[in-house]
């Protein structure tokens, strides 16, 4: 068994382990520690700058822990070489844990030289290694599912912003993650698209059997979706529990403040 | 009208050699451009040797570099005709422009659409055939002709170094026919087609890798 593996049968689908991240002076992230089952629709909320879009983007490679490790499906991220203070990232090592993890980002990052269809077409064909027309198949019945099946041909700059959003849900999905993360994914639209775009989501979320990890200031939305919540403060969880604990009835005052202010603008 | 002929054809043998000239310029530009582009974005030494190597053509005079390689060279050992002498030096010289113009479109494809091609596990070279290049390639095109139109125009520094490119050539012709109008006349108006053809691939090119961008986040 390779030494990154723990050899426990009922591994988490996500751990962090004293995760700290400073950019600059600022200190992100502050030896940060959760567990994620697998399965689990877990929501990070808390004020701006609280470091939760940092974690998920931590999760998904974009950005690398100072220290501290992060397991995944109980393989770790950036295990410690043998030849002891090498820091390379092991590039093939990296892609066969991120093979399991998708996102979806606040501002869609569709790649807008490519046509709809081909957008959704690309992780399949180049991270998979599906053939043309197996991506294709793959992709119109992901279009199909998101309600978008008559815009394959369309560019990205021809979409509005949910329609935008939908493929972008429905790229990732074309790679078939066991984990899907979720950064703010409506707060560049409207009220009335944000609430299609989450509908989208929660009936996607039944479908498939994913654990899920939303960031989100959508407080209703993570009422009835999450079986637990993460309340993020200065780059650490200073609450959690599950939805009625944490949202309801918030023990810290930080949460409650913060929690109210969530209330006056909506 | 025998003697504007006997005028022309020594003329468009000298706007052939600057076709010449220029092609080959321009084809070392573009394969010195990429190369130094990729070592100046990429992390090592490397990186130190490709800013040298722009640092050192952008910042002296292309023609002094071309006495360099025509009459210094010899010194050590090293003979180029003429003609290589010139293809060597405006490639190089204008390869150092267009790393630079490489380097910033590239610099420019926004970081969520890496962001993106990560989160799709695509591999290295992948993220780079498939999203990086595309991407950059339109904000590429337009600076690049300016710089090609340039190698046309700057092609008659080859005459100085015993080249018969079109301006050596008006030159020569001038001198002997004494008819100064017909002849600039003449040439002028040969480089301005050369730069239209030059121009007239550009946008051909540009349009085919053009896509339509809508508001960018």
């Amino acid at each position: 068994m390779p030494p990154d593996i723990t050899p426990n049968s009922a591994v988490p689908a996500i751990e962090l382990r004293d995760v700290c991240k400073r950019f600059g002076s600022l200190q992100v992230l502050d030896r940060l520690s959760f567990t994620v089952p697998g399965g689990e629709h877990l929501f990070l909320i808390g004020p701006s700058g609280s470091g939760k879009s940092t974690v998920l983007r931590m999760i998904m490679t974009l950005t690398r822990p100072d220290s501290g490790e992060i397991w995944i499906n109980g393989r770790n991220l950036y295990p410690v070489q043998h030849s002891g203070s090498s820091h390379r990232v092991d590039q093939r090592h990296l892609r066969s844990i991120r093979r399991d993890v998708g996102m979806v980002f606040q501002h869609f990052n569709l790649f807008d030289h490519m046509r709809v269809i081909n957008n959704v077409m690309e992780g399949p064909m180049r991270s998979l290694g599906l053939g043309r027309a197996e991506a294709e198949k793959r992709a119109l019945e992901l279009l199909d599912r998101v309600g978008l099946a008559d815009k394959s041909r369309a560019w990205p700059a021809e979409l509005s912003g949910g329609q935008k959003q939908r493929v972008a849900i429905a790229r990732a999905l074309a790679m078939q993650p066991k984990i899907m993360l979720f950064d703010e994914i409506t707060s560049a639209l409207d009220p009335e698209i944000a609430a299609e775009v989450l509908k989208l989501v929660r009936e996607l979320s039944t479908q498939f059997s994913m654990t899920m990890l939303f960031v989100t200031h959508q407080m209703r939305f993570a009422r009835t979706m999450a079986d637990r919540v993460l309340f993020f403060d200065g780059g650490r969880i200073i609450e959690e529990g599950t939805p009625e604990t944490v949202l309801d009835n918030p023990r810290q005052k930080r949460t409650q403040d913060f929690l109210a202010s969530l209330t006056e603008v909506s | 009208m025998t003697r504007f002929l006997h005028m022309l054809i020594p003329l468009l043998h000298g706007a052939l050699v600057t076709i010449e000239v220029t092609a080959g310029a321009v084809a070392l530009c573009i394969i010195a451009a990429s190369i130094a582009a990729l070592a100046r974005l990429s992390i090592g030494p490397v990186t130190w040797m490709a800013r040298i190597y722009i640092e050192l053509f952008r910042g002296t005079s292309a023609m002094i570099q071309l006495f360099w390689v025509f009459y210094v060279l010899p010194f050590f050992h090293v003979n180029l005709s003429p003609m290589l002498s010139a293809i060597l030096v405006l490639g190089l010289n204008g390869g150092a422009y267009g790393a630079e113009i490489i380097r910033g479109a590239v610099n420019a494809v926004p970081r969520g659409q890496l962001d993106a091609a990560v989160a799709l596990n695509m591999p290295r070279f992948s993220r780079i055939r498939s999203i990086i290049v595309p991407q950059a390639l339109p904000r590429i095109i337009p600076p690049l002709a300016n710089l090609f139109i340039d190698i046309l125009k700057n092609s008659a520094l080859a005459g100085l170094v015993t080249v018969s490119d079109l301006t050596f050539q008006a030159q020569v012709q001038r001198e002997s026919t004494l008819a100064s109008g017909e002849v600039y006349g003449v040439v002028i108006l040969m480089y301005f087609a050369l730069a239209m053809v030059i121009s007239l691939i550009m946008r051909f090119i540009e349009r085919r890798v053009r896509f339509p961008v809508g508001s960018r986040a």
